[in-house]
């Protein structure tokens, strides 16, 4: 019984092909559909050409990557947790609120790198943007993703971290450039407290952020240059929280009794934070900071009491709301097909000390203004 | 008899919870006084002392209402960030500023700031628990997500920015010393007596003990055990208001990114002064222990100079081989007890 329905349903089947091949065989195509059919496969092939051309003259990239007709730029970001990252979104928003059919999308990724690779691959899965600013907390971390957001034609513009990834921009505020200033700064204070540039000077460095190096690898190229000042020790603080740089602050106090350090580098605002609490609470004044390296009310209020009567000397920051409109425009012209002249965008900084405070304020509060309207 | 006795002293001290802890400390003190470094000659200086005490002070204002929770077999992983969100709204309220130009609430005098500071925060905490025992959800599930909400909270009120210009009144609390030692041991002296006589000799205490040993047990003896719990859910947000204050009233600033490692940082204190995980156990003196354990080991690491990625490492080691210890350390002893009940039978 089984073998004959075996040999029934092969006979179905080889019938069943059978009758396809005659079917094709035997269909009637018109001289006229086949020509229509030829020509839309010529027009498709030499447009797909001419994409692919376009892509390549972009550089992989693709304009208008979602094809709706707008630009939408997706900004990925790192956190929200301090200045930088406040001005950095106010700049997107006060940015797309000025030019026309352009959409922002905001991702907070909040520290966190795995949240950051997915929003991202969640925007190319869905075509919600065509092109992204990548600010980033982990560069490792999200490179692949990014790598691949490039290689399927999004523009990509990286923000004040680098990113070892095809990119068409990178925009940042020059962290050498400041280093170096901070370096002058340190040199013109220990020239006017011991007579000639010399003292001993301590660097607090972070080696896991690149900004951070850039910023030690100028300020020391400065250092470097007068043998009579000595860098005593460096220490390295992986960890942006204030509570790190306060408890930092304290050990630093106490390992280093008076007159033994004159001046103090700072990476980032926490640790100079955590060291002028520390010097009010131990009523140290022997030492100077300088650093910091954004703007924080707190460095604002040392500078206005003056100097002699303060412990920072001077603090380097950034301009993140130029920063921040610069790398949104870029990436709306490159997601329009208008790729950046340059691979780098270097935004200058500012030294603030007690003589260009005023000047200083003048400016920031300006653009103060701009960004409390896009909080 | 003599020989009985001595063994059983030995027994106490090593069934004492504190026992690990406490040689941990030693040994890190004993590494301090001979390790042939500059630590040697500054970990112990009187300044460096007080400078332990006033770190370990904020450490042990989480750490005591921490103990209470895992006594209770209860998690909070939102205190740090309600420490935080204490700190904005008292410092906030006191200005009226976030950042120096932005007008985000109105000015209030300090101890009215710091009471609705205190408020906010113990309205997040009543939340938490009222949420872990209504709909019967883990307190780890629970606390984590109002660690979210409490960091969005803080984020929107303060329009990311810190809050600085903080006057000098207040300064002068977060800086001022009495005979050398700061104001903010002191605190931290205070709320220590009271909650350690409220954990120890009051109803309330043996509540908590009583939940965490057996909740169904403590329900069916009467105790109310819903209410116990939101009342320590309440009393972790205010403490965490207080020790986001401590903080914030020294730097002269309340930063957006205060208290993330302070849940953490506690329940690590907690588990090496042998506090329970599940529950039924906890010892507010090796809670102290194991903050001034924690703050003597960053120091200590710090004045040699020893690498922040290595100190992670040394950290984490360390809670390992305590909870190790404390665990093992339960099972020999459950394991005696049980074998001296039965030969007592």
């Amino acid at each position: 019984m089984k073998k004959t329905m075996a040999l029934l349903m092969a006979a179905a089947m080889v019938l069943n092909l059978a009758a396809c091949s005659g079917s094709s065989g035997s269909s009637q195509t018109t001289a006229a559909e086949t020509t229509a059919a030829e020509a839309t496969t010529a027009a498709e092939t030499q447009a797909a050409e001419l994409a692919e051309e376009a892509t390549e003259a972009l550089g992989g990239v693709v304009a208008d990557m979602n094809g709706d007709g707008k630009t939408t730029i997706a900004c990925v970001h790192r956190n929200l947790l301090g200045a930088s990252g406040v001005n950095f979104r106010a700049a997107y928003y006060y940015s797309a609120a000025q030019m026309d059919d352009v959409e922002l999308m905001f991702f907070d990724g909040n520290q966190d790198v795995t949240r950051q690779c997915n929003y991202i691959e969640d925007c190319m899965s869905s075509k919600a943007c065509d092109a992204f600013v990548v600010w980033t907390c982990d560069p490792d971390g999200i490179a692949g993703t990014v790598q691949a957001a490039h290689d399927a034609g999004y523009p990509i513009i990286v923000i004040d971290i680098s990113l070892d990834v095809d990119q068409e921009a990178y925009v940042t505020a020059g962290n050498y450039d400041m280093g170096v200033l901070t370096g002058e700064s340190a040199v013109e204070y220990l020239t006017k407290k011991n007579g000639s540039p010399s003292g001993n000077v301590y660097v607090i460095t972070a080696t896991n952020q690149s900004t951070a190096r850039d910023r030690v690898a100028g300020f020391l190229s400065i250092i470097e240059q007068y043998p009579d000042i000595k860098v005593v020790d460096t220490y390295d603080m992986p960890s942006s929280s204030v509570d790190d740089g306060v408890a930092l602050a304290d050990d630093l106090i106490q390992r280093y009794p008076e007159g033994t350090i004159d001046l103090y580098f700072c990476m980032n605002m926490s640790p100079m934070l955590g060291l002028i609490s520390a010097a009010a609470t131990a009523n140290r004044t022997d030492f100077v900071l300088v650093g910091g390296f954004d703007y924080n009310d707190t460095f604002v209020e040392e500078l206005q009491k003056g100097e002699g009567n303060t412990i920072l000397w001077s603090f380097a920051a950034q301009d993140c709301f130029r920063i921040g409109s610069q790398a949104f425009e870029l990436a709306v012209e490159a997601a329009k097909g208008n790729l950046p002249a340059e691979k780098e965008y270097m935004v200058p900084g500012d030294l603030v000390t007690t003589e260009n405070l005023d000047e200083y304020l003048e400016n920031y509060n300006f653009y103060q203004e701009q960004i409390l309207q896009y909080q | 008899m003599k020989e009985k006795k001595s063994v059983s002293i030995i027994e106490a001290i090593i069934k004492w919870p504190q026992t690990g802890i406490t040689l941990a400390l030693i040994i890190l003190y004993l590494i301090l006084a001979f390790a042939p470094t500059e630590a040697r000659s500054t970990f112990f200086l009187p300044g460096n002392i007080v400078n332990v005490l006033r770190q370990s002070a904020i450490s042990i204002v989480i750490g005591i209402p921490i103990t209470f929770t895992m006594a209770a077999g209860l998690l909070d992983l939102s205190i740090g960030s309600l420490a935080c969100l204490g700190a904005i709204v008292t410092c906030a309220l006191i200005t009226g500023h976030s950042s120096s130009t932005m007008e985000i609430c109105p000015q209030l005098p300090i101890w009215a700031a710091i009471i609705i500071g205190m408020l906010v925060t113990s309205l997040f905490g009543y939340i938490n628990g009222r949420i872990i025992t209504a709909l019967a959800l883990p307190p780890f599930i629970v606390t984590l997500a109002m660690q979210e909400v409490a960091k969005g909270a803080v984020l929107s009120f303060s329009r990311g920015f810190p809050v600085s210009n903080l006057p000098a009144s207040v300064l002068a609390m977060g800086r001022g010393t009495l005979f050398e030692v700061p104001y903010t041991v002191y605190l931290m002296l205070i709320l220590l007596a009271v909650f350690w006589i409220i954990l120890s000799k009051t109803k309330f205490g043996r509540h908590v003990y009583a939940i965490g040993g057996n909740p169904e047990c403590a329900r069916l003896s009467g105790i109310n055990v819903k209410r116990t719990k939101i009342i320590i859910y309440v009393i972790n947000g205010a403490m965490a208001c207080v020790a986001g204050l401590m903080v914030s009233f020294r730097l002269g600033s309340a930063q957006t990114d205060l208290g993330a490692t302070y849940g953490l940082d506690a329940i690590t204190a907690c588990c090496l002064g042998g506090t329970a995980m599940g529950g039924g156990k906890g010892y507010m003196f090796g809670t102290i222990l194991g903050c001034i354990f924690l703050t003597s080991l960053s120091t200590g690491f710090n004045l040699m100079n020893v690498n922040a990625y290595y100190q992670q490492i040394i950290k984490g080691v360390v809670l390992i081989i305590a909870i190790a210890f404390n665990a093992r350390n339960g099972i020999t002893f459950r394991r005696k007890e049980k074998e001296e009940s039965k030969e007592q039978k």
